[in-house]
C-alpha cells in the first residue's frame, strides 16, 4: 500500500534509522476486525495507541494541514476503531488514511523548526505529552543557533501540561523548565540530521521517554516566518523622570488616556485625516506599556505614529530626542502620508510656526483661567456623579488642549537638533542655559524661610512639625500668609512625583512644606554667571545666536507648560481623592487612598457607587483593590531593565546583580564644572533633616526635586538627557552635573568621595 | 570600508603585523613589545578555553582597523575581552567595526566587554590615556593615545585607571619606610633575594598570585601549562633582575620582581602580598629592600610600572614621584 503524507515521511525516517514509534497504516474505511488483526500482527505488545491522520499531500512541501485533522492518543485496544472513525470523519472531502501507532507516554515533548531565519532553530516544548504544544497552549520556547548555543529562552510559568498516569491522561499546571541543556543539544543534532535527510526545512514533532528521543512526525515548513518580527521595544527613557518607580493603576490608566488623546489630537491638528487615525486606534491606546508596575514607552507605536506625517526619519529622530530613548530601531509599517498631504504639510508647518506665538498665548490663558476656576471650586461638596461630570470638564477644557504643548516640544527638539549639528557638545552645555522657573522657586523659598524664622512662634511650630500651631499662628502675620499663598499658587503643584496621582503634595501635607523651609534656612543663591561668549566665525555665530534664541524661547515655554501640567494634575488628583472619600463613605472601598489601585474606567463608571452589593469579583472594587495591592507589593523587590524587547507582551527578565569594577564611571555631560565631594544616594525624594552631602545621586528627577537639587553641590543622575529637568535646573543654578550614569545608585555608596566633571561626563571614585 | 570577520591562522595576519610595525616600530623596546604581542596571540589561538574571533576593516586594501573578540570560558558567562585593537584615528571606522564586534558578542550571549586586553590580563592590556611622551619601558603596553578618546566615544560603562611613575630621589622615601623594614625582621618575616628561580618556587609564586589577584579586574585563572609558558625559569632569568621572596615560617607569603631597563633605571614590577598579611607594612618593607639594593647597585631611577590607581597599596609614599603615563581599561555593557 502506498503511504500518504505523514505516513510516507515516517516510514522513510524509520528506514533511515531514526527512532520512530512503530506504526502501520490502514484505510479509513477499514473494518474493525481487520484493524484488530493488524494490531495483533504488527503491534502485538502495545497496550496504548496513538491514532493519527495521514491525508494525501497533508504535509507536503506545498501544503500543511497541521492541526486540521483529529488525532487520538492513549487509546486502548477496544477504542481504536472508534478513534479511526473520528479521524476519518475529520477528513471530510479530502482523501486520507489513518496511522495506528505505538503511543509514547513521554516525559517531555514538543515541536522543533529545524531552520528559521538566519539559521536559527526554534524549539517549543512542554512537560509530558506533546498535545498542548500542538494546540498552541503556553509552552517553553528556545531559540538556538546550529552550534547549539541558546540565543533566547522563554520558560512559561503556567504550562497546562498533559501527563499519562494510571492509563489516563490528566491535566496539570507546571512551571518547571521542560528541557535540559543536554536534551536541547540532542534535539539540535536531530534537527540537523532530519533536515539533511529530507533536504528541506522541517517541522518535527518529537518526545523524550527514558532518555530516548523519538520522532513522532516530520513535515516540511510550509510557510516562512520570522521569529523576531513581532518584537516590541519598550523604553522607560524620560517617562521614568515623571513617573519614576512603581506607578499605581489609576495614574497608569490616566496617563494612558491622556497620551492617547494628546498625540491623536496632535496628528489631527497637523492635518492627518480623522478617518485614517480611526483606523489605528491601537497605536494611540498603546503608546505606553506597563510591566511590574513601571511605565515604559512602547517604541513601536511611537515609530508608527511618526509615519503618519511626512518626513518619517526626521519625525522619528525628533521623537527619540524628545523622549531621550535608549532604543533606536527601525520597524516596518504600511502607514504612509498621502501624496497631497506630503505636498501641503510644509505649508501647514509654516503657518503653525508663524502663529505659534498666538496659539501658545491662547493655550496659556485658557489653561490658567480654567485652573483658577478649579482652584476656587469646593471639591468637598461634590457628589459622585458631579465628580464624573467635572472630570469631563477637566478633560475637555484642559487635557485636550495639551497637543499645543507637544507642538512646542517639537520646536524645542528641532532647534536643539540644529544646534547639535552646528556646535560641539561642550560649547552646547555652556550656552543652553535658560530660565526654568527654578531660580524663582528657590528664591521664593529662601525668602519665605528667612521671614518665617524671624517670627519665633511660627518657626517653633515648624521645628516641632506642629501643623495645628502653625495654622493658628499664621493668620496673625498677614504679609507672611500672603507670601506663602503666593508660593503655593505658583509652586503648590510642584513636588517630587507630582505627576503620580497617588503622591501627596505640599498643599496637602504641611509637614512636607516644613522640611523644605527648614532646609532653606541658610540657603544662599549662587550668583548666576552669564552665558559665555560664543567664539565662532562671524556668519556661523549669527546663525547659532538666532537658533539659540529661538531654542531658549521655546525651551523656557516648555518649562512653563510643565508647571501648568503639574497644576492640572493636581486638580485631577483632588477630584479623584474626593471620589475616594465618597466611595469610602458608602462602604464600597475601605480607604479613600485605595482608589489609586483602581483603573480610571472603573472609577468613572456611573455604577461604581452601587458596587458594594456586587459579588462578582470583576465588579467588586474592594476585591480588585485587594488583589492589586498584593501584586504591586510584590513588584517592590523587582528592578526591571530600563529598556528591552519582548514578544507577546511578556514581561522582561529581571536585572541580575551589578558587578562594578573600576574607578571611573562614564556618563554624559549635563552641566559644566568640576566638583569633589561626598555623595548621598536618594532612592526617592525626601528632604533630609541635615544636608550632610555634597553630591546628589538618584535615578531620575522631576521638577519637584528642584528644592533638593538647589541644596546640592553636584548631581549624578542615572537616566535622562540634556533636556531632563535635572540638567536644566543644574545649568541654571550653576551646579556641575552628569547624567546617564548607568547603575550609579548601586555602585555609589552614601558618604563615598567622588569627583564629577560636568563637561566631560565622568565620575571619578576617590 | 569592508569589515571582515576572519578565521585566524597560527600567526597574526601580515597586514596587522605591518600596521603594528608602522605604528610602533621606531619606538624604544619595540622588539620586547612585539614578542609579547605574538605570545599573546599564540595564547589565544592554541587554547581550548578560548574562542578567538578577530575582525578587520579594510579601505583601499589597507587595514584601517583591527579588533578581536576573545571569549575565555574562565570569565563570567556573559563576559568577554576585546583586544588586538589597532586602528587609524577615525571615529566612523571604529563605529563600524565596533558594531560588528558587538553584534557577534551579543549572538554569543555576551553582555559585558572588557578591554583592550590581548588575551588575558597576564598579557598586554590597557590603552594609554595620557603621556608625557617619554620612551616606553620594557614590557609596557604600546598604544596610540587617541585610542582612549575613541573608545570613550563608544560609551563605556566604567573605566579602570592605571599609571606608571618614576622616582629619582630615594632618600626621603627610604627614611619613611625604614621602620617597616626593621619591624619586619623582628617579627619573624624574612626576605630572600634570588637570581634563579626553581620550578617549585615558581609554582608557589603562581599560587600566591592566584590568591592575591583573583579578585582583580579581568582576572582569569591560568592553567599550570599556561603559567609556565608565560613565566618559565629561563624566561624569568632573561627578563628579571632579581626576585624577592617574602617568607614567614618557611612559607612564601609574598614576592616582588625587578627588571633592569638600563644601567641607570630599575623597573619595579608586581608587588604581591597574600591578603591575610596585607596592611602590616610588608609591602613597604619589601620596597625598602629593593630601593636599598638599587642604591647600592648604582641605579639612579626607579620606575613603578603599571600600577592600578585605586589599588590596595595605601601607605607607600608618593612624594617625589613623577607620573609619566596613565592607562585605562574599559568595561562596556552592550
Amino acid at each position: 500500500m502506498r503511504n500518504l503524507g505523514k505516513a510516507n515521511s515516517l516510514s522513510k525516517l524509520g528506514k533511515a534509522g531514526f527512532l520512530v514509534p512503530r506504526f502501520f497504516v490502514c484505510n479509513s474505511s477499514c473494518p474493525e476486525k481487520k484493524i484488530l488483526s493488524k494490531i495483533e500482527a504488527e503491534l502485538s505488545s502495545v497496550k496504548f495507541f496513538a491514532v493519527r491522520s495521514s491525508a494525501a499531500n497533508e504535509d507536503s512541501k506545498l501544503k500543511s494541514y497541521a492541526g486540521h485533522f483529529y488525532s487520538g492518543i492513549g487509546v486502548t485496544n477496544e477504542a481504536v476503531f472508534t478513534e479511526v472513525k473520528k479521524v476519518h470523519e475529520s477528513f471530510g472531502q479530502i482523501a486520507g488514511k489513518v496511522i495506528i501507532q505505538d503511543f509514547i507516554p513521554s516525559e517531555s515533548a514538543g515541536v522543533m523548526f529545524t531552520e528559521v531565519e538566519d539559521n536559527n532553530i526554534v524549539i517549543n516544548s512542554t512537560i509530558g505529552l506533546c498535545q498542548p504544544v500542538v494546540s498552541g497552549l503556553a509552552c517553553d520556547e528556545y531559540i538556538c543557533n546550529k552550534n547549539g548555543d541558546i540565543l533566547s529562552k522563554t520558560i512559561s510559568k503556567k504550562k497546562e501540561i498533559r501527563l499519562f498516569i494510571n492509563n489516563k491522561i490528566i491535566k496539570q499546571i507546571s512551571d518547571v523548565e521542560s528541557l535540559t541543556e543536554k536534551q536541547i543539544k540532542q534535539l539540535i543534532q536531530l534537527g540537523k540530521r532530519i533536515q539533511n535527510f529530507f533536504g528541506s526545512k522541517q517541522d518535527v514533532e518529537w518526545c523524550f521517554l527514558n532518555n530516548k528521543l523519538y520522532v513522532l512526525q516530520s513535515r516540511p515548513i510550509t510557510r516562512d516566518f520570522t521569529i523576531f518580527k513581532d518584537r516590541v521595544y519598550f523604553d522607560s527613557a524620560n517617562i521614568a523622570e515623571s513617573y519614576s518607580g512603581i506607578v499605581l493603576p489609576l495614574t497608569q490608566s490616566f496617563a494612558r488616556v491622556v497620551y492617547a488623546q494628546v498625540y491623536r489630537d496632535l496628528l489631527r491638528m497637523s492635518g492627518v485625516f480623522v478617518k485614517k487615525l480611526d483606523h489605528h486606534p491601537e497605536i494611540f491606546e498603546n503608546l505606553l506599556g506597563f510591566f511590574y508596575g513601571r511605565m515604559y514607552y512602547n517604541m513601536n507605536n511611537w515609530y508608527l505614529m511618526a509615519a503618519f506625517i511626512p518626513g518619517y526619519k526626521r519625525n522619528k529622530e525628533n521623537f527619540e530626542l524628545m523622549i531621550t530613548s535608549n532604543i533606536k530601531q527601525n520597524i516596518t509599517t504600511s502607514i504612509k502620508p498621502s501624496l497631497i498631504f506630503s505636498f501641503i504639510y510644509p505649508l501647514i508647518v509654516i503657518v503653525k510656526a508663524g502663529i505659534y506665538g498666538f496659539t501658545s498665548k491662547y493655550f496659556k490663558n485658557t489653561v490658567t483661567k480654567e485652573l483658577r476656576k478649579l482652584q476656587d471650586q469646593n471639591f468637598d461638596q461634590l457628589q459622585y456623579l458631579d465628580c464624573i461630570d467635572l472630570f469631563e470638564v477637566i478633560n475637555m477644557k484642559l487635557l485636550r488642549q495639551w497637543y499645543i504643548a507637544v507642538e512646542n516640544d517639537f520646536f524645542v527638539m528641532t532647534y536643539l537638533g540644529i544646534l547639535k549639528k552646528l556646535i560641539n557638545e561642550q560649547l552646547l552645555q555652556k550656552v543652553i542655559k535658560f530660565p526654568s522657573k527654578s531660580t524663582e522657586q528657590v528664591t521664593e523659598l529662601s525668602l519665605l524661610s528667612k521671614k518665617m524664622y524671624e517670627v519665633k512662634n511660627l518657626w517653633n511650630a515648624i521645628e516641632a512639625n506642629d501643623v495645628k500651631r502653625f495654622n493658628n499662628e499664621l493668620p496673625h502675620h498677614r504679609e507672611l500668609e500672603r507670601l506663602l499663598n503666593k508660593y503655593l499658587h505658583s509652586f503648590g503643584g510642584r513636588f517630587a512625583n507630582e505627576l503620580k496621582l497617588e503622591s501627596v503634595g505640599v498643599d496637602e501635607d504641611t509637614t512636607k512644606l516644613f522640611s523644605v523651609l527648614k532646609a532653606y534656612r541658610n540657603y544662599k543663591l549662587k550668583l548666576n554667571v552669564l552665558s559665555e561668549e560664543i567664539k565662532l566665525p562671524f556668519f556661523k555665530k549669527i546663525i547659532v545666536q538666532i537658533i539659540l534664541s529661538k531654542f531658549k524661547k521655546h525651551a523656557s515655554l516648555r518649562e512653563e507648560f510643565r508647571l501648568l501640567r503639574s497644576n492640572t494634575f493636581c486638580m485631577a488628583r483632588r477630584l479623584f481623592r474626593r471620589m475616594g472619600v465618597i466611595l469610602t463613605e458608602n462602604g464600597v472601598i475601605e480607604n479613600a487612598d485605595d482608589i489609586f489601585y483602581l483603573q480610571m474606567e472603573e472609577l468613572l463608571d456611573q455604577t461604581a457607587l452601587k458596587n458594594k452589593q456586587c459579588f462578582s469579583s470583576s465588579k467588586n472594587l474592594a476585591k480588585i483593590i485587594q488583589q492589586r495591592k498584593k501584586d504591586y507589593n510584590s513588584y517592590k523587590s523587582i528592578t526591571p531593565p530600563s529598556h528591552f524587547a519582548t514578544t507577546n507582551n511578556l514581561p522582561p527578565s529581571v536585572k541580575q546583580d551589578i558587578k562594578f569594577e573600576g574607578n571611573i564611571i562614564h556618563a554624559s555631560p549635563a552641566s559644566p564644572g568640576i566638583i569633589k565631594g561626598r555623595v548621598r544616594v536618594f532612592k526617592e525624594f525626601s528632604m533630609p533633616e541635615k544636608i550632610d552631602f555634597d553630591i546628589l545621586v538618584t535615578s531620575h528627577t522631576d521638577p519637584g526635586w528642584t528644592s533638593l537639587i538647589a541644596l546640592s553641590k553636584g548631581l549624578i543622575i542615572e537616566h535622562g538627557g540634556v533636556l531632563s529637568h535635572a540638567s536644566i535646573v543644574a545649568r541654571e543654578l550653576n551646579i556641575p552635573a552628569v547624567i546617564g550614569a548607568r547603575d550609579a545608585m548601586v555602585v555609589l555608596k552614601n558618604q563615598q568621595m567622588v569627583e564629577i566633571d560636568g563637561s566631560t561626563g565622568t565620575i571619578r571614585i576617590i | 570600508m569592508k569589515i571582515l570577520k576572519y578565521k585566524p591562522s597560527k600567526t597574526p595576519i601580515p597586514e596587522l603585523v605591518t600596521l603594528v610595525k608602522d605604528k610602533y616600530g621606531d619606538k624604544k623596546n619595540f622588539d620586547f613589545f612585539f614578542s609579547d604581542f605574538q605570545k599573546a596571540y599564540n595564547f589565544c589561538i592554541d587554547n581550548p578555553n578560548i574562542s578567538f574571533l578577530p575582525f578587520s576593516s579594510f579601505e583601499n586594501e589597507q587595514l584601517v582597523a583591527h579588533i578581536a573578540l576573545i571569549i575565555d570560558k574562565r570569565l563570567l558567562e556573559n563576559e568577554a575581552f576585546f583586544g588586538f585593537f589597532e586602528m587609524e584615528q577615525n571615529l566612523s571606522v571604529l563605529k563600524a567595526i565596533w558594531q560588528s564586534l558587538k553584534e557577534e558578542a551579543k549572538k554569543m550571549g555576551i553582555s559585558v566587554l572588557k578591554g583592550p586586553v590581548n588575551g588575558s590580563i597576564w598579557h598586554q592590556y590597557r590603552c594609554i590615556k595620557e603621556t608625557d611622551s617619554s620612551e616606553y619601558f620594557k614590557s609596557e603596553p604600546m598604544s596610540e593615545s587617541y585610542y582612549y578618546k575613541l573608545l570613550t566615544q563608544m560609551k563605556p560603562l566604567s573605566e579602570v585607571s592605571y599609571y606608571s611613575a618614576s622616582r629619582e630621589k630615594f632618600d626621603n622615601v627610604m627614611e619613611v619606610i625604614k621602620t617597616e623594614f626593621r619591624k619586619l625582621i623582628t617579627v619573624g618575616f624574612q626576605i630572600e633575594e634570588l637570581k634563579n628561580v626553581s620550578y617549585e618556587q615558581l609554582l608557589q609564586i603562581a599560587e600566591i598570585s592566584r590568591i592575591a589577584f583573583r579578585n582583580s579586574w579581568g582576572y582569569t585563572d591560568l592553567t599550570e601549562k599556561e603559567f609556565l609558558q608565560l613565566y618559565s625559569s629561563d624566561k624569568l632569568e632573561t627578563h628579571l633582575n632579581k626576585l624577592y621572596l617574602l617568607y614567614k615560617d618557611q612559607q612564601i607569603i609574598g614576592y616582588c620582581g625587578t627588571s633592569v631597563e638600563n644601567k641607570q633605571t630599575l623597573i619595579l614590577k608586581t608587588i604581591c602580598i597574600l591578603p591575610e598579611y596585607q596592611g602590616l607594612g610588608l609591602g613597604n618593607a619589601l620596597a625598602y629592600k629593593i630601593h636599598l639594593d638599587a642604591q647600592k647597585e648604582g641605579f639612579k631611577k626607579v620606575i613603578y610600572a603599571l600600577i592600578r590607581e585605586d589599588n590596595k597599596v595605601k601607605n607607600f609614599p608618593k612624594d617625589d614621584t613623577l607620573i609619566f603615563r596613565r592607562y585605562a581599561a574599559f568595561e562596556f555593557k552592550i
